[in-house]
């Protein structure tokens, strides 16, 4: 498929990233060339009736309860926050 | 400097041949003389493993029975946490962070014994195939300087192959623990999904993600393996393995898939393979041609999984809880994302993050992720069929040796097709061994030994034969 300007930008905004535009040009590009690629696994027929990764791995789960990490995992957490008030993590606001 | 195995190291200090002191002064001076040009390394644990080592001689000192990685220095990959000590994936949007928690796989190696030197690099969330992609640096190989050592776990495979430590950990979702092993003459191990916790290793592609050794010899990987190995509660998907019996080579069934000897693979490489194939023939193995008829579209599907699950993993670095934010920089919510994320993340994070962006998007997502998904039971499917066969697969590990510097570094594609024979096995989680088998043109090559899910024990017997007919 062609890839556009248009979808790259529509892209970067779903993901979240400020592109430069060099950084537009080069993944379109980039883009086109490893979607050609890939492509040709719809070369590929898959029966339709084939069950999708049915996994025969099962999980082991755990108990579903709520376990005290410690403090000193509290605090290392806390000092990584970018920004914080007390002991509350502190972020712009999210309704304007 | 000798490059010592785990045996030695234990009989030297129980004999006290050596203090442990001694040992870890020696190795840390290994790391002091060459790490500057070879750049394994991001950082040294110097202060911390020399406190450790004297607890060991301590311990020798008073007559107690030393545990099985008592004193033997390890190297972690960047990507694994390890509680009070930065680990940044190899990124700048992690260049501050501390670890507030150790993996368990770390963790398991340090209630062993084992002392961590240090973290190596990686390309960047452990997305490459050369460690060109690091924020820190690029590393070289030890046989050859103007190469590159492999990635992601290039840091980790360059370290043991310069003698900087015994063993060391990487971690593996197309190739990143086999290929560099490959690249830089050592032993590596891609163990089944599920061997290891992955609990603290960083994510990348959750699914295909596994942490496993990387060592000098078979024995040592075998061994750090079995300290790692396991059930955690902390990770769902972990199990406990079975025990196998070994096998010896008289009988023993060796398929050789016909898609992995094809085109695009340096003859050289081909013959060594088959040279040692030769070999374990006439040691009573039987050797049969088998054929995987998805695999030529494993990379494929490989690059539309990995990415789609890369581009949700990635989400959490929006520069609120932690990491790179620009939080001061920026007018509201939506921009504090946009620009912590535009300047902490290189340039192959980026890539995949829009590519799985896109194969996981409404309107692009039945032709692509999907397709990509039955393509990857299909594989799961050839890979079943043929262990009814044959016991495991031999294969090179990649179609060439360690390639330049910069090589391909322009064309991210020629890049992703140096893992086309180790995705596979991350898509059907399989466990696979990758040994050096000698050289060509004076660098290393590797050969992999696939196996049904949760044989590591046999793998590692097959591979311990594969040695002996080789020395």
């Amino acid at each position: 498929m062609t890839i556009t300007q248009n979808l790259i930008d529509h892209l970067a905004n779903l993901a979240k990233l400020q592109l430069t535009a060099e950084e537009k040009e080069r993944y379109l590009k980039d883009l086109s060339s490893i979607l050609a690629y890939v492509e040709t696994i719809q070369k590929l027929t898959v029966k339709q009736e084939l069950k999708l990764t049915e996994e025969k791995t099962v999980n082991n789960w755990r108990q579903d309860m709520v376990s005290n990490c410690g403090e000193q995992i509290k605090e290392r957490i806390k000092e990584s926050f970018p920004d914080k008030k007390d002991n509350l993590l502190k972020v712009k606001g999210v309704f304007e | 400097m000798e490059k010592l195995t785990i045996k030695q190291i234990h009989q030297d200090l129980v004999n006290k041949k050596i203090s442990c002191q001694d040992l870890i002064k020696q190795y840390l001076s290994e790391i002091e003389k060459f790490d500057g040009e070879i750049r394994a390394l991001l950082e040294v644990f110097k202060e911390e493993a020399l406190a450790e080592a004297k607890l060991v001689d301590e311990k020798i000192k008073k007559g107690e029975a030393l545990k099985s990685l008592d004193g033997i220095p390890v190297i972690i990959k960047d990507n694994l946490l390890y509680a009070g000590h930065h680990c940044s994936a190899g990124s700048k949007v992690l260049e501050n962070y501390v670890a507030p928690y150790t993996a368990t796989a770390v963790q398991k190696l340090k209630e062993a014994g084992a002392i961590i030197l240090g973290r190596s690099n990686m390309d960047e969330f452990a997305m490459g195939s050369s460690t060109e992609n690091s924020a820190y640096g690029v590393t070289k190989n030890p046989y050859d300087l103007e190469r590159v050592p492999g990635g992601s776990s290039g840091g980790s495979a360059a370290a043991v192959a310069a003698n900087f430590c015994v063993a060391s950990l990487g971690s593996d979702t197309g190739g990143s623990i086999r290929q560099p092993a490959a690249f830089c003459g050592v032993v590596g191990l891609k163990p089944t999904y599920g061997a290891v916790s992955r609990y603290g290793l960083m994510a990348m592609s959750s699914s295909l993600d596994q942490v496993g050794p990387m060592a000098n010899t078979l024995a040592d990987t075998r061994e750090i393996f079995e300290a790692i190995m396991g059930q955690d509660e902390k990770d769902a998907t972990s199990k406990e393995l079975p025990t196998l019996r070994e096998k010896t080579l008289k009988g023993l069934k060796i398929g050789l898939p016909k898609e992995y000897f094809a085109k695009g693979l340096d003859p050289q490489i081909e013959k060594n393979i088959l040279q040692t194939i030769e070999k374990l023939k006439q040691a009573g193995a039987k050797i049969k041609s088998v054929s995987l008829p998805s695999a030529e579209y494993a990379l494929a599907a490989y690059y539309l999984i990995m990415p789609a699950e890369v581009s949700s993993n990635l989400a959490r670095f929006d520069g609120m809880r932690y990491g790179l934010s620009l939080k001061d920089q920026a007018a509201n919510l939506i921009d504090v994302y946009k620009n912590s994320r535009a300047q902490g993340f290189g340039s192959e994070a980026k890539r995949r993050i829009i590519l799985g962006t896109f194969s996981l998007s409404s309107g692009y997502f039945d032709a692509y992720y999907k397709k990509a998904l039955q393509v990857q039971e299909l594989i799961k499917q050839d890979f079943e069929k043929v262990f009814q066969e044959v016991d495991c697969l031999i294969t090179p590990t990649t179609p060439t040796v360690a390639f330049k510097i910069g090589e391909k570094n322009n064309d991210p594609l020629q890049m992703y097709l140096s893992d086309i024979y180790t995705v596979s096995v991350n898509l059907a989680g399989l466990p696979a061994l990758s040994l050096p088998n000698g050289l060509v043109d004076k660098m290393p090559v590797g050969l992999q030994i696939i196996g049904p899910h949760f044989t590591e024990h046999f793998l590692f017997s097959v591979g311990e034969q594969i040695e002996k007919i080789n020395k």
